[in-house]
């Protein structure tokens, strides 16, 4: 019984843990489950996880799916370029929709070092995603 | 020209006068002498070939130039002598500020004694001592003597031994310039007849012109004067005396000597002056003379706690004017620009750069300052926690996906400004190449700092370690189809 227990309490940290790096969920606040910059999105999934993409790909995806969803809410995704904001979308989740996904067409201009802020209505930062548009 | 007097500083004054005392001195050491003369033509060549210059004819300027420099390397060469002799003679006090009123006098007391002398030897003389008018028309025949008149030598000329004792002598301040001079005899018929030739010939001349002649008779032993045709005994010494002095103008000429030599050491204190103000004012003529400089700002009492983060310009390029000779010492270290940054606020400061700001060397003049305005950017210094990207350049193949670029140390403390700071969230590396990036692999790079205002905090390291994973496309595919399938 003592073992059973154990095993339980063990999965229950472990399965915490794996969904580390965006920490625990606050009192009504989302949990961002995985945040990527993708080459490409099919069937709402992340293709071709990159960070340091070629200008020829033409078209860059920041992808991230989130739990704890109750009612339909605004994310963020603010790109910057060089520290300087590029463009920002606001994106809806709404049960049981769970992931988003914002784009922008690679100019040669784009060439350089980005960011994106994946955040909420109230600011808070979920993630900083980080790549570089090269040749 | 007015505008070069108005300018005058007062290092100019002073070199002027300084130059021209020492042109003064020159001629008060070396008067009388031949070093003299040569001076004064290499002085005579040097404005020639500074008006040559002038007048812009090139080869003539460079012609006289070179003379005047070799004759000054002569003067010393020829004149070693007596350059030496004015320096070993005379004592410092003489060179720097003495003078010599010395006057070529005619020592009578010494010609009345050997005069008397004469007489009581029985040795026959006669002595001429001429007056304004120039005796050298009259006198028939003389040798050249021109030595110093001393008792010793009277008494050598008129031995009875001497080649030379029959006929006068002619004496000229203190010397003897001729000797065995022939006179014309007087045809007066009322002389008396014990006199012989020497007196008859010295009323001869004193008939025709207004020299005194003194005669001592060798028969009678009789010392007589003769002036203006006129000859009469003397048998007392302090009457001689008295009377050659007031033929000589002795008493008269003490003074008015004294004043003579005082008038020409003004008028030659003078004349240096005006010289060496000349030669100034031809130094300086080109007064239109421009020069630049890049001049480094000095920022004076910033206030506490604020840093001076960036600035537009970090030199203001000076331009100045004035004369040739000036602008070309001038050295960059002369000239300064200080701003007073006690009112400066946090933020952007803009200052003029007026004359106010910049310390000038003396003896020239601000043209223009460029740019004449400066920015200043102050702020309170603070520290930031910022994360670190890789700028990355160049191409990167279709074929591969970066799945991983790892950093140590990811974030870096870093100082600068609390305005600055604000608008910065991400420090990047120097630009790396992205060929570099195949396989998984480990490139180091360093932090660009970006403005230069900022520092790394204490303790923080600029290298940064990257490491990159990676994967191919087809192997990610791979991946993917057996998740799926699994």
């Amino acid at each position: 019984m003592f073992y059973s227990i154990a095993k339980i309490a063990i999965l229950i940290i472990t399965f915490s843990l794996l969904r580390e790096p965006f920490s625990f969920a606050e009192e009504g606040r989302l949990i961002l489950v995985k945040a990527e910059i993708c080459e490409d999105l099919r069937q709402n999934q992340c293709v071709f996880p990159n960070r340091i993409v070629s200008i020829s790909v033409g078209k860059i995806f920041c992808y991230s799916s989130f739990s704890g969803i109750t009612k339909a809410t605004n994310i963020y995704h603010k790109w910057y370029q060089r520290d300087q904001l590029s463009a920002t979308f606001v994106l809806k989740l709404k049960p049981p929709s769970y992931s988003t996904a914002s784009s922008i067409q690679l100019r040669d201009t784009d060439k350089g070092p980005w960011r994106i802020e994946i955040v909420d209505q109230s600011g808070h930062i979920y993630s900083t995603l980080r790549f570089s548009v090269v040749d | 020209m007015y505008q070069q007097i108005y300018q005058i500083r007062w290092q100019d004054a002073i070199d002027i006068l300084f130059v021209s005392y020492l042109l003064f001195r020159f001629y008060v050491i070396f008067k009388g002498t031949h070093v003299l003369r040569v001076l004064i033509a290499i002085a005579l060549l040097f404005f020639l070939q500074r008006i040559a210059a002038l007048l812009g004819l090139v080869v003539t300027s460079w012609a006289i130039q070179g003379i005047t420099a070799a004759s000054a390397l002569l003067i010393i060469v020829l004149f070693t002598r007596e350059i030496r002799s004015v320096f070993q003679a005379r004592n410092l006090g003489l060179l720097l500020w003495g003078f010599t009123f010395k006057q070529k006098e005619t020592p009578c007391d010494m010609v009345a004694d050997v005069v008397f002398d004469f007489a009581k030897e029985r040795t026959g003389a006669i002595l001429i001592f001429p007056g304004k008018e120039d005796i050298r028309g009259v006198i028939q025949k003389s040798i050249r003597w021109d030595g110093k008149l001393s008792r010793e030598m009277l008494h050598t000329i008129f031995e009875k031994n001497s080649p030379v004792h029959d006929g006068a002598v002619i004496i000229q301040g203190d010397r003897i310039t001729e000797v065995s001079v022939i006179l014309p005899l007087s045809a007066n018929p009322n002389l008396p007849n014990y006199f012989g030739t020497r007196h008859r010939a010295a009323v001869g001349l004193t008939e025709v012109t207004d020299a005194l002649v003194v005669v001592v008779s060798e028969e009678r032993g009789v010392v007589s004067i003769s002036k203006g045709g006129e000859i009469t005994p003397v048998s007392q010494k302090e009457v001689f005396v008295q009377i050659l002095r007031k033929h000589l103008g002795l008493a008269a000429q003490e003074k008015e000597g004294l004043r003579k030599a005082r008038l020409e050491f003004a008028l030659v204190g003078l004349v240096s002056l005006g010289l060496i103000t000349g030669t100034w004012i031809s130094f300086t003529k080109g007064y239109d003379t421009v020069l630049a400089f890049n001049v480094p700002i000095e920022y004076t009492n910033r206030p506490p706690g604020l840093e001076i983060m960036e600035t537009s310009v970090s030199f203001v390029k000076v331009e100045l004017v004035g004369a040739s000779p000036v602008i070309r010492f001038i050295k960059p270290d002369q000239i300064s620009i200080r701003v007073d940054l006690s009112n400066a606020v946090s933020g952007k400061n803009t200052y003029t750069i007026t004359k106010d700001n910049i310390t000038l060397p003396p003896g020239v003049t601000l043209s223009k300052v460029t740019p004449q305005f400066l920015d200043v950017f102050l702020d309170e210094v603070v520290e930031k926690l910022l994360p670190v990207q890789v700028d990355w350049v160049g191409s990167i193949s279709k074929d591969i996906l970066v799945t991983k670029v790892e950093l140590e140390p990811s974030r870096v403390r870093v100082l600068g400004g609390k305005k600055v700071l604000e608008t910065i969230e991400t420090l990047y590396t120097e630009k790396v190449q992205s060929e570099m990036v195949n396989t998984d692999t480990f490139i180091t790079s360093r932090l660009l700092l970006t403005p230069p205002s900022l520092k790394l905090a204490p303790g923080q390291k600029e290298k940064i370690n990257i490491e990159v994973k990676v994967i191919n496309k087809e192997d990610w595919k791979e991946s993917i189809d057996k998740e799926e399938g699994g």
